[in-house]
């Protein structure tokens, strides 16, 4: 979080553009399954229709975590303020994991026409949970709460 | 064990620890809030307390200076006492000594033909 400070500030939102474009995208997906706009084939035949549509779900609460904790770390000026917009990136980076861990295994699961996708959506839940393993281990070196921080 | 209850598996651990996650955001917001009530309702208490210390504070230095004040009148009035008692034996010698002035004139007054 060091080198965030040494930024103007209306480039600290954008200070992780993979994070925050990926999260972006990730709403405007998970609003689609919620919605029944769209069904992956992959995710629609391994899963029942409220599965999917948690996971629809899961996949834009994420990415509204994670915009929203981008916004607040940009505009953070106390250690509470930092604090409250790491556990929402934690939480956000958690249901991506979650999520793009089923929908690789969904993918992979319907042969070699998922070895093209399967491994990008892998490697994304595997980034994120790392993400949210360095966010537990970031929130921990932080100073306790002062009341008014 | 088929795919549909491993997805189901993953998708279940995945939002229970995002539920911890949320608890855990919770309580946090909860005991700042409750940490701030607190110290905003001690505040008054404190401001009381601060007062009523500098009051007993002032009180001390005031009985303080009334002691000393006592103690230097009392030591007056004692010197004043022990000047008053010296007056009085001057006063005594004085009139002793009149009157011895007074035996010794008769005596030689009486002695002068």
């Amino acid at each position: 979080m060091r080198h965030l400070a040494a930024l103007p500030r209306r480039w600290r939102f954008a200070s992780e553009p993979f994070e925050l474009f990926l999260a972006a995208a990730a709403l405007f997906s998970g609003l689609s399954v919620l919605l029944g706009t769209t069904r992956p084939g992959s995710l629609t035949a391994q899963m029942s229709p409220v599965i999917l549509r948690t996971w629809g779900a899961s996949l834009s609460v994420g990415g509204a975590l994670t915009i929203a904790s981008r916004w607040l770390l940009a505009g953070a000026d106390t250690a509470g303020a930092l604090m409250r917009a790491l556990r929402l990136e934690q939480m956000g980076m958690t249901l991506f994991a979650t999520t793009a861990g089923m929908y690789a295994i969904a993918i992979i699961s319907i042969g070699r026409a998922g070895l093209a996708a399967g491994p990008i959506i892998i490697g994304w839940s595997i980034a994120c949970a790392v993400r949210a393993l360095i966010i537990r281990a970031e929130r921990r070196t932080l100073p306790p709460l002062d009341p008014g921080g | 064990m088929d795919l549909t209850t491993v997805l189901s598996a993953m998708g279940g651990v995945g939002m229970l620890t995002f539920l911890q996650q949320a608890v855990g955001l919770y309580r946090e917001e909860r005991r700042k809030t409750s940490a701030e009530a607190r110290a905003q309702a001690a505040a008054p208490v404190a401001q009381q307390s601060l007062m009523m210390g500098m009051a007993d504070q002032a009180t001390g230095i005031q009985q303080r200076a009334i002691a000393s004040l006592e103690d230097q009148l009392e030591k007056a009035l004692r010197e004043n006492a022990l000047l008053r008692q010296d007056q009085d034996a001057k006063e005594r010698l004085i009139t002793r000594l009149y009157i011895r002035i007074g035996q010794l004139e008769d005596k030689a007054g009486k002695k002068d033909p």
